[in-house]
């Protein structure tokens, strides 16, 4: 019977897991700092990324018509819910266009230029995500191309649904908000009260029940179930007032003190196509 | 003659790899429903009928080293991981496959065992790197055993049109 290691070989895998450590090492450092992947992973992540296209564009395209024909079926019902709130979304716009306007004049005579709450918008798509689910990754079809960088926050829909967290020439990687990595970076956000703004950050997200927790809170604050979440715009690449969800439930640790917060998110963090990277117009630290 | 026979075959491979994260994302709330996970891994699927059915196929070490750093590069970005488990699990392969004949049931069960020492090295390692908090009594129930199942599901279904397209790639001069 042969060994399962002779010691030539028991060799080159002591080797093998020493390089294996260094490796996963290094690309940690990486990721948790400001930089990008070395040119060489750049390089070979964009020419997957091309080939990638081709696995992924048909597929995409099967996932989107299965999707088309399961909404024709909720359309009707939709359709009756929809007409309602339409009616309201028309006030609601207006009145949005002339506080905007309202707020650039404004801002000019203050002589503000840029804000916390200036941000541009590019929309991109998802190729594909990774297989296992230890880092919650989507790869998104656009890169430093196109003017992504690191840390910028990325949407769904309405609500937040993470970060990028490396930058390709053509493609990046999103890490969503729901990951359970713990060096990962958190969202800084904010809850609106009646009686005005309490701060927070987003601190993780309970599988179990699908809803993000929010914690350390300043607890003076007056917060109601209901009461809706944005990002607050401190610190990172990340405006004031990206839609994030609403309070589902309020709860006091076991001394009365830390207050912390359940929170509905906006879109549902399993199934979307295409995704809005959000680019801050005000410098980031 | 030799190099486009190569090529083929690595193009199977490089699909396979690509295919997981596609049906990953397309199946995403079927496979990731909580508590359960199940992780298609159709690229060791393929690594290991190519190592039964092409044995005379070059270099299958290195190039599973080399699919696993694009991997590793292009899924995660964290290096390290898959570079150094899929050759692994090439070996494992080997020092098993030597006391048996290979019979169909016999790759099946072959298979499994990798997918196990497989999953349990990367959930090893992502404890080890900080990136999940899950213990040991919840991974071995909502990770591995939905992996299992799916893994042996599509190893019934796809054995033989894989086993079929390896064979007529291998003998393609």
């Amino acid at each position: 019977m042969q060994k399962f290691f002779s010691n030539r070989k028991l060799i080159i895998v002591m080797i093998a897991i020493i390089i294996s450590m260094g490796l996963m090492a290094f690309s940690v450092s990486v990721r948790n700092s400001e930089k990008t992947p070395p040119l060489v992973q750049r390089f070979g992540n964009d020419v997957v990324g091309v080939v990638d296209r081709v696995v992924a564009l048909p597929a995409n395209g099967v996932k989107s018509s299965f999707g088309a024909v399961s909404n024709l079926i909720n359309t009707y019902e939709e359709n009756t819910k929809l007409k309602a709130q339409l009616d309201d979304l028309a006030q609601t716009k207006t009145r949005a266009q002339t506080l905007q306007s309202e707020n650039k004049e404004l801002k000019k005579q203050l002589k503000l230029d840029k804000t916390l709450t200036d941000y541009s918008q590019l929309n991109a798509a998802v190729l594909t995500r990774s297989p296992a689910n230890w880092q919650n990754n989507l790869v998104i079809n656009k890169g430093s191309l196109a003017g992504i960088k690191k840390n910028m926050p990325v949407m769904a829909g309405s609500g937040l649904i993470g970060r990028i967290v490396e930058v390709n020439g053509t493609n990046s990687k999103v890490e969503l908000i729901t990951t359970d990595n713990q060096s990962a970076n958190r969202f800084a956000a904010e809850v609106i009260t009646s009686d005005g703004t309490a701060n927070g950050i987003i601190t993780g997200y309970d599988q179990a029940t699908s809803e993000l927790k929010m914690g350390q809170l300043n607890s003076d604050a007056k917060i109601k179930v209901g009461d809706t979440v944005q990002t607050s715009g401190l610190g990172g690449l990340t405006p004031r007032g990206l839609y994030i969800g609403k309070v589902t439930k309020i709860k006091h640790d076991d001394y009365g003190l830390a207050l912390s917060l359940e929170i509905k998110p906006a879109v549902d963090l399993d199934d979307f196509t295409v995704v809005t990277v959000i680019e801050r117009q005000i410098a980031g630290d | 003659m030799r190099l486009r026979e190569k090529i083929w075959l690595n193009v199977l491979l490089v699909f396979l790899m690509l295919l997981d994260g596609s049906l990953s994302y397309i199946f995403g709330g079927t496979l990731h429903r909580y508590p359960d996970t199940m992780i298609i891994r159709l690229l060791v699927l393929g690594l290991v009928l190519v190592y039964f059915f092409a044995p005379d196929f070059p270099h299958l070490l290195w190039i599973a080293l080399i699919l696993g750093l694009f991997y590793d590069s292009f899924y995660t970005g964290i290096l390290g991981v898959y570079t150094f488990l899929f050759p692994l699990i090439l070996l494992l392969t080997r020092w098993i496959a030597q006391f048996f004949t290979p019979a169909p049931l016999v790759i099946g069960a072959i298979y499994l065992i990798d997918l196990t020492a497989l999953e349990s090295c990367v959930y090893g390692m992502n404890t080890f790197m900080g990136l999940t908090t899950m213990s040991l009594s919840d991974f071995i129930p909502d990770i591995l055993g939905p992996t299992l199942a799916l893994n042996l599901v599509l190893f019934i279904f796809l054995y033989l049109p894989l086993r079929q397209l390896i064979l007529k790639l291998d003998s393609t001069y």
